[in-house]
């Protein structure tokens, strides 16, 4: 394994009854790196990005975070081991799933308060530096129901943002948002990302990975088919299916 | 017939209501919780689980309560060595009825909470247990309340049942006070005891929609 990444990834396969989904996947991310994966539809970026926070089981292959393995050729560590090491990795959904039953200060509250056993003080605090930063401090009281989709969203990052991640995983953050709401979304990651936050992005958003991303892997049916920096896979796309992908984006 | 004869077999129907309230708050203490237990298990994946519990809750909707009743007074006593008083015979047959109803509400209940609360639970560290408890359940019940007050106000009258094992809950009273008097008003009374409780169980559920709203 490469010396000094926080996750590193080899062998990775991963099927679904008989359909192959991932067939021998293999990167490593760097501390602080912002990583955007880009694809078609259905070639399995969204399994690649749950499997490496354990809501899928890898088939083969090593998953190593931050030094210990999740998974190690196909052999996973027991439950309790597994989600010690998930633990130091957030996820954000496309469609946000924020808890509807709860107020927004107690989505965010919570998992420290129940999970972390952190007194409820402190975690209140902490909320509301993390609602500023997002900008959304005068809605801790609201009901996830009551906010646009923008802003359920900005939630759902600050309640990851509260277990203090290593890293952040997001799955498609913006693709349910109207283009207006996209933005505001787009600002919090880019702001992490200047902060230095560890994040593997999957996105359809070409102008965010082209502006924020450190690295793009693209994935096709025959797995990350590039791994380059977005300059290169944007301007110089080497190979005639990215070229093909960038296109049609771009014809969007 | 006038007033102060309706106001005292309202009096007199009063001894009746150990019984009726009695059987309503044992039946609902025992079955909501059992239900709730049964509905998990109902949608885990132990397969012979599965059978008996799909067999317990076809027996228990598949049939009248009355028999249900009768079995549990007279039947069980054939088959065991068992001979329940009438009035727990009564509440036997009424929690096992019951909770195989709660547990297919809940099991609704259960069904209507997405995939992705546990997902977004498990990413944040949420053990199985604190998710059901803190995540899960709540969701559930808000989704559940109103079949659940639905049941709650069938129970109400279904504890008139229990006048068929000549227990002297309110009905079976109203029904003797008739044959005695001669007069009919005492089941007009026993009418106004049953909408009382529903009319206080509806403002009681919908005081309870409005407070657990989302
Ligand atoms: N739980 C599952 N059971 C069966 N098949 C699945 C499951 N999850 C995903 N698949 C299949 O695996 C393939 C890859 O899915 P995945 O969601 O990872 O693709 P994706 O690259 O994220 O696509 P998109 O851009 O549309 O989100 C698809 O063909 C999908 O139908
Ligand atoms: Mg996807």
């Amino acid at each position: 394994m490469v010396e000094g990444a926080v996750i590193s990834v080899r062998g990775l396969s991963k099927s679904f009854g008989k359909t192959k989904v991932l067939n021998n996947i293999n990167f490593d991310v760097y501390k602080g790196e912002t990583i955007a994966i880009i694809g078609p539809s259905g070639v399995g970026k969204s399994t690649m990005l749950r499997c490496l926070i354990n809501l899928e089981k890898a088939d083969a292959g090593s998953i190593l975070i931050d030094g210990e393995y999740l998974v190690r050729n196909g052999h996973y560590e027991n439950e309790r081991t597994c989600r010690k090491i998930c633990s130091q990795m957030g996820m954000v959904f496309q469609s946000f799933h924020l808890f509807p039953h709860l107020t927004v200060l107690d989505n965010l509250i919570y998992a420290p308060k129940y999970v972390n056993r952190e007194d409820e003080a402190s975690a209140k605090k902490r909320a509301d530096e993390i609602l500023r930063k997002v900008g959304l401090a005068d809605r801790k009281e609201s009901m996830p129901s009551q906010l646009s989709g923008g802003q359920q969203q900005r939630i759902a990052i600050a309640r990851a943002l509260m277990m203090n991640p290593e890293i952040l995983l997001f799955d498609e953050p913006t693709s349910s948002l109207d283009p207006l709401l996209k933005n505001e979304v787009l600002s919090v990651m880019r702001q992490l990302a200047e902060e230095k936050m560890t994040m593997l992005v999957v996105t359809h958003e070409m102008g965010f990975a082209k502006e924020v991303a450190d690295r793009v892997l693209f994935v096709s049916e025959d797995g990350i088919i590039a791994d380059d920096s977005p300059d290169k896979i944007f301007n110089l796309p080497s190979n005639p299916i990215i070229k093909e992908f960038i296109c049609s984006i771009k014809a969007v | 017939m006038n007033f102060s004869y309706l106001v005292s077999i309202f009096g007199q129907l009063s001894d009746g209501l150990k019984f009726t309230v009695g059987l309503f708050f044992v039946t609902i203490i025992f079955s909501v919780p059992l239900g709730l237990v049964l509905s998990f298990i109902r949608v885990g994946s132990h397969k012979i689980i599965q059978r008996i519990l799909g067999g317990y809750i076809w027996l228990m909707r598949g049939t009248p309560l009355i028999l249900q009743l009768y079995f549990f007074y007279y039947g069980l006593s054939l088959v065991t060595s068992i001979q329940l008083s009438r009035f727990n015979a009564a509440i036997v047959a009424f929690i096992l009825n019951y909770a195989a109803y709660f547990c297919e509400i809940f099991r609704g209940g259960l069904l209507g909470v997405s995939k992705g609360q546990y997902e977004a639970a498990k990413v944040l560290g949420f053990s199985t247990l604190q998710t059901n408890v803190r995540i899960v359940i709540p969701q559930m019940l808000r989704i559940t309340l109103p079949s659940v007050a639905n049941e709650f106000i069938t129970l109400v009258k279904d504890t008139s049942l229990i006048t068929v094992l000549a227990i002297d809950e309110i009905l079976n009273l109203a029904k003797k006070i008739v044959n005695t008097d001669v007069n009919i008003s005492a089941y007009a009374v026993v009418a106004v005891y049953y909408l009382i409780a529903t009319f206080l169980l509806t403002k009681l559920f919908e005081y309870l929609e409005k407070k657990f709203a989302y």
